[in-house]
């Protein structure tokens, strides 16, 4: 007999299904697709938007940071400097936001339709990915212009962004799982990123903090990955193999974490959001 | 081998009250509740939308589902449809399923018709291949050609439905569940949709159809599923059925008594003590349907000697067109004639095949004298005439007119023109 589906009552933690996750590969293409277009129809500027964003930023920090507080960039030059950071924390803190609400944003699709309901905070991560990787071409335009060749560290560069994004999703699936019961959550989100912001070096170098708060970044995954960024791109910062070790593992775990939490919470979402 | 497609055992779901639609439904909420150690003593109610569902069905069966609003239909589709998970039991299901639990499900207003036939039809788990390949059939059935790359946030709510319509009917699964989608759209609409289900059983695939309908029902489905409070109250051929659900659900009072005299209707001159309402061949129990001749009988009480008491009926339609007014001026016994005191008893027969079906009110009137007025009551009895199920009829929507006569028509061939 093909394809018998048993439909009971589930308990505790399930297993992922990958086999059905493929199947429906097409449908994040299409959600991620809905997303970005709803986005830029019926505006002037449409994508170029990818665009102004991070170099307004880069100009504001590299004004405020660089200029007025004059703090030191890695001995890297300052729009630069930050520009690298942006690229990566955009990502992270955009997703962030988008996967939270995308369940909620997705209601009807929860209450009236069957798919692996993962499909939905995947798919939300579209819209980042995309800014993302117009943003990174504009990093390497700026990379152009400042003379910075492509350099051996640079075969790692993949590796940061793939624990980049292990953390933004994991983090993303478990604020999405949660917020289907707590709604004010989203309210929490801008503020959890502006927070987030600051113990992160992404305007501003870490040889700026005082020895005794560095440890603080130093929690910060996020602190790692951008880190990771610009050393396999520009060649500042330490970086060892522990570090990356380390950071791989915790990355892999948030992943891991917000997956199984996700599919736990799964089959409240329709009767609970 | 077995040719079951689905099976349901002891299907339960409970929902939790409390819990759904908390207006505390906040993380705020959730923390201070974790210091109050005995501030949780909130009661949460819980409601089985679902008890104990169990059935079988096989492969190429159209099937009914019928009940009150709140029977657990849509629950339980949602529940095969694996939009949310049963408390207790299984269900089995042998087959691709398709749901069609809304339509226009995941259209986004911003996008055209084209871009959203893509994705509702990926939503609804077609690859885009497939897609591409049965896009024209799609606008043809839908009928939008013109307007296929004009956003649909500009559409008319028929053209949205259509389409919306359109990409599901084209879905191909082996199993269909279907949630009372007929309820939207214009008759032209709901008609479209039967045929295309129709289609669907003819090529050997099942459906499980929920809806308030019977005719479509009726004609659509060969077994039918009725449910009442969450539970199944019977499965079987689809006439029995719908006559149950009839019978159960959809009766409203056939018969009213006042056995105490002070509280019934009327004056110190005439008093009501009872009304009913009786198919020709019948119990007052039966249902009565548009083929049926019926009969109202009231009981009443003249308490004044020698009162000329003219009672009459008025028949009303739900949307309080007056069908008629009635009085015995033709019966032969008592019109016309002094009443004594005592219970008196009239009768009258309205013929089969001359109301629509529909719902209808009674009220009575007394008069004396056949001009003054003794007392009105209005609304006493609320009864339904049925659609009559014995003709077969490929019409799904309600006729028009508040009487239905089966009037004699002639034909004649006048003047046969021979090339």
């Amino acid at each position: 007999m093909s394809n018998q589906i048993v439909i009971e009552p589930e308990k505790g933690w399930i297993r992922i299904n990958f086999k059905e996750l493929y199947e429906y590969r097409e449908l994040i293409g299409f959600l991620a697709w809905r997303d970005i277009m709803a986005q830029y129809k019926q505006t002037v500027f449409g994508v170029a938007w990818a665009i102004v964003r991070p170099v307004f930023s880069v100009l504001v920090y590299t004004l405020v940071f660089g200029k007025v507080a004059k703090l030191s960039s890695s001995g890297l030059p300052y729009p630069l400097f930050t520009l690298c950071g942006v690229v990566a924390w955009s990502f992270f803190s955009a997703s962030l936001s988008q996967s939270t609400v995308s369940l909620l944003n997705n209601t009807n699709l929860l209450t009236k339709v069957y798919f692996p309901r993962l499909i939905i905070p995947i798919a939300s991560l579209g819209r980042g990915a995309v800014d993302f990787i117009i943003s990174f071409i504009l990093l390497i335009f700026l990379m152009g212009i400042y003379g910075f060749a492509p350099i051996k560290t640079i075969i790692f560069f993949p590796i940061f962004l793939l624990l980049g994004l292990c953390i933004t999703l994991g983090i993303g699936l478990f604020f999405s799982a949660l917020s289907t019961k707590y709604h004010d959550l989203k309210h929490a989100i801008p503020f959890l990123n502006q927070m987030w912001f600051w113990v992160t070096p992404v305007a501003y170098g870490l040889e700026n903090i005082p020895e005794k708060l560095t440890y603080i970044f130093y929690l910060n995954p996020m602190t790692w990955i951008i880190q990771g960024f610009r050393w396999s791109l520009l060649g500042v910062g330490e970086i060892n193999l522990q570090k990356i070790l380390i950071t791989g593992l915790f990355s892999i775990s948030v992943l891991l974490g917000g997956l199984f939490y996700f599919r736990r919470m799964e089959s409240e979402f329709a009767d609970i959001i | 081998m077995s040719n079951t497609v689905i099976k349901v055992e002891n299907l339960c779901k409970l929902y939790r009250l409390g819990e759904l639609h908390t207006r505390t439904n906040s993380f705020r909420d959730k923390v201070t509740s974790f210091f109050k150690k005995n501030g949780n003593t909130k009661k949460i109610e819980t409601i089985w939308a679902l008890k104990d569902i169990s059935f079988e069905i096989d492969k190429g069966e159209a099937i009914g589902i019928i009940g009150r609003n709140g029977a657990g239909k849509s629950t339980l589709l949602k529940i095969l449809s694996r939009i949310t998970k049963p408390t207790t039991g299984k269900a089995r299901i042998n087959g691709r399923t398709g749901s069609l639990l809304e339509v226009g499900t995941g259209f986004h207003p911003e996008l055209t018709g084209r871009e959203n036939i893509y994705l509702n039809g990926a939503i609804l788990g077609m690859y885009k291949k497939e897609i591409s390949r049965k896009f024209d059939e799609i606008v043809a059935f839908a009928e939008i050609e013109k307007f296929i790359d004009t956003p649909v946030k500009r559409y008319s709510s028929g053209m949205y439905v259509r389409l919306a319509f359109a990409v599901a009917a084209h879905l191909e699964p082996e199993i269909l569940l279907v949630d009372e989608v007929l309820a939207v759209g214009d008759f032209a609409f709901q008609k479209k949709c039967l045929e295309k289900m129709e289609d669907v059983t003819d090529k050997g695939k099942t459906v499980l159809f929920v809806s308030h309908n019977l005719t479509a029902v009726r004609n659509l489905c060969k077994r039918t599923l009725f449910m009442d409070c969450g539970r199944k109250v019977d499965f079987g051929d689809t006439p029995g059925i719908i006559t149950k659900y009839i019978g159960q659900v959809l009766s409203t009072k056939t018969c009213r008594i006042w056995n105490d005299m002070k509280q019934a209707p009327g004056t110190d001159e005439v008093r009501l003590h009872s009304i009913s309402i009786q198919p020709k061949n019948g119990t007052p129990e039966d249902a009565i349907d548009i083929t049926n001749t019926f009969f109202i009988e009231i009981k009443y009480w003249n308490l004044k000697q020698n009162n000329y008491l003219n009672p009459s009926v008025t028949l009303t339609t739900e949307d309080n067109a007056t069908v008629f007014i009635t009085t015995p001026l033709t019966e032969k016994e008592w019109h016309g004639r002094p009443f004594p005191r005592g219970l008196f008893r009239s009768e009258f027969c309205v013929p089969g095949n001359l109301l629509n079906n529909g719902r209808y009110r009674i009220s009575v009137l007394f008069v004396k004298n056949q001009q003054k007025w003794i007392f009105r009551e209005q609304d006493i009895l609320v009864f339904d005439v049925h659609e009559s199920f014995k003709r077969q009829s490929a019409y799904y929507g309600k006729r028009l007119g508040v009487i239905r006569p089966v009037l004699e028509w002639t034909t004649e061939l006048l003047n046969e023109l021979i090339e």
